[in-house]
């Protein structure tokens, strides 16, 4: 039986990859706003310190990570609802959906990561520690955000819908990423001041509970 | 009729008492400025002293000045000039009973009428050379003096709060009110999930929304609050963005629920984000706000309702207004459920009639 799951969320990742990054083109425009986010940013503040850097990473991540995120339920709730609905577990859906978003932003935060550290370098950074908070504090996001999606998804208007329904809830984790960030880059470290981190596991774990509770209620149709 | 809605005759009474109570009690005497805010030691002083609330012609007021926990120096002559103003003589010692130069030092007023009144940390006082052995003794020669005490029913009187004391009545009660009516609506969204009543749906959406007008006369109240004791309208303490935070949330349950257009659709939405709203509320306005400092009580290490921030009289007339404006709430709540529930009757009716 596992076995038999581990192979359909293989499948419906594979989906999902696939019709995300069906052509080369599509990374390499993912690449480029990237990179000119991070040139733009930097051309306009011309200040290299750790905490304008700090600032513009987590700035320029909030706005790559909303528009990654408000159309992951985009199609399989509107041209295939039918195969969302009847082959397969809403839960299974849910919960690819959350991996995709997961290892997706996960590489666009490092991929932003490696842009910033090449254009604007910040000094000595514990990349370590920071593929730490970004694991954590990205499973937090593709939680919340692949369940407001949801919501969101079920009307007319959802770009405008997500961001209101998303902003408010997302903006405290986006607080304690900056300063868990900050003290990275000023050599304190995930742990050497880990209340923030604390935080943001917290809002993880609490986040994971709840929509794995309320999920199965809102999926019926 | 007073059978069913006993508890709106109680939310009345409760309120009617907090508003006579609350605003006409008045505050315990204080000191509102001294003059002059600098002296040298070794040198006369004659400070005057402006109170509050004080009847200084009456009850032959002594004057001290206080210096750390245990240095205290009565003044030499005591002169009331009207109720609210007294000239105090003083003849400072040549030095102060500590290491540092400068030193900040309380007046304290005492009298039969009034009680004891303080302000703390008003009059910097200096001296040229240190000798703290010598300074000890001169400053505890006259040694400590006994204070009056009035025990009549008064609110107390706080430096920067002054008058405004009175708004914890309503700006703290009507933030209560409000997270009475959020878990109530929680505990209707979850029973949407559950059942699927419309009823339920309803009930917690009208929650919310009074939730949501207090909320708003809470920031209100806070904001004004803030103008007059911090000079400011809005600061960045983490308890006020939070508390804003926590209204975009609600807000955004609102335009969630504009755009469902289907009924069954929108209740379970609405339920689901409900749920997930009233959770983030918990660490957003009680957990995150105790993790920083913050000029709230109640944050940042210091107690919510200690012997510090809450005075017995104070109690008296909080905790009822805490109960009246959460009954108020519930009262408000389900005159819009009613007013919804008979909208939608209505709008059954006609398409029945029109289908």
């Amino acid at each position: 039986m596992p076995t038999k799951m581990v192979s359909k969320i293989v499948i419906l990742l594979k989906k999902d990859f696939l019709k995300e990054f069906r052509s080369f083109h599509q990374l390499g425009a993912v690449l480029a706003f990237l990179t000119g986010a991070a040139y733009l940013v930097y051309f306009f503040s011309r200040k290299d310190g750790p905490e304008e850097w700090n600032l513009l990473y987590w700035i320029v991540f909030l706005f790559v990570s909303f528009f990654t995120g408000y159309r992951v339920f985009e199609e399989d709730l509107g041209r295939y609802k039918a195969l969302s609905h009847q082959l397969y577990d809403p839960f299974l859906i849910y919960l690819v959906k959350n991996l995709f978003l997961f290892i997706l932003l996960n590489v666009l935060s490092f991929l932003l990561f490696f842009v910033f550290l090449i254009l604007m370098p910040p000094g000595n950074v514990n990349c370590f520690d920071w593929l730490g908070l970004m694991l954590l504090f990205n499973a937090a996001v593709s939680v919340i955000f692949s369940f407001n999606s949801i919501l969101s998804s079920q009307v007319s208007n959802q770009t405008l819908l997500f961001t209101v329904l998303v902003l408010p809830l997302v903006f405290p984790l986006f607080g304690a990423g900056y300063l868990t960030g900050l003290a990275i880059l000023n050599g304190t470290g995930v742990f050497g001041d880990a209340s923030q981190f604390r935080i943001i596991f917290g809002i993880t774990l609490f986040a994971i509970a709840l929509v794995f509770l309320i999920l199965p209620f809102i999926w019926k149709n | 009729m007073l059978g069913i809605s006993w508890w709106k005759w109680i939310s009345v009474f409760l309120l009617i008492y907090v508003l006579t109570r609350g605003l006409l009690v008045p505050l315990k005497p204080g000191i509102l400025d001294v003059s002059p805010g600098r002296i040298q030691s070794g040198d006369s002083l004659e400070l005057t002293v402006y109170g509050y609330n004080s009847f200084y012609t009456k009850g032959s007021p002594r004057v001290y000045l206080k210096l750390a926990d245990s240095f205290i120096l009565p003044s030499l002559e005591v002169i009331p000039e009207e109720d609210t103003k007294l000239r105090a003589v003083f003849l400072l010692p040549e030095f102060l009973p500590v290491k540092q130069k400068l030193v900040q030092a309380s007046i304290i007023v005492d009298s039969e009428s009034d009680g004891s009144s303080v302000i703390p940390s008003k009059l910097i006082i200096s001296q040229d050379s240190v000798n703290q052995v010598l300074g000890a003794e001169l400053w505890s020669q006259s040694g400590v003096p006994v204070f009056h005490y009035k025990s009549n029913f008064k609110f107390p009187y706080r430096n920067i709060l002054y008058e405004t004391i009175r708004n914890t009545f309503f700006h703290v009660a009507i933030w209560f009110g409000m997270f009475a009516l959020m878990f109530g609506s929680l505990f209707y969204s979850i029973k949407v999930l559950r059942y699927g009543r419309a009823e339920d749906d309803l009930k917690a959406y009208s929650q919310v929304y009074v939730a949501v007008l207090f909320g708003m006369m809470g920031l209100l109240t806070g904001s004004l609050w803030a103008r007059f004791t911090w000079d400011t309208w809005w600061t960045n303490d983490i308890k006020l963005n939070m508390a804003a935070l926590s209204m975009l949330i609600y807000v955004a349950y609102l335009i969630l629920r504009f755009n469902v257009e289907d009924r069954d659709r929108r209740a379970r939405i609405s339920a689901a984000y409900n749920i997930f709203a009233v959770v983030a509320i918990i660490p957003l306005i009680f957990v995150l706000p105790r993790l920083t400092d913050s000029l709230h009580p109640g944050n940042g290490g210091n107690p919510a309702f200690g012997g510090e921030d809450m005075d017995n009289a104070l109690r008296v007339v909080f905790y009822p207004a805490v109960l009246g404006f959460i009954l108020l709430g519930f009262w408000l709540s389900d005159l819009k459920y009613r007013v919804m529930y008979l909208q939608d009757q209505k709008a059954g009716q006609e398409d029945n009639l029109n289908p």
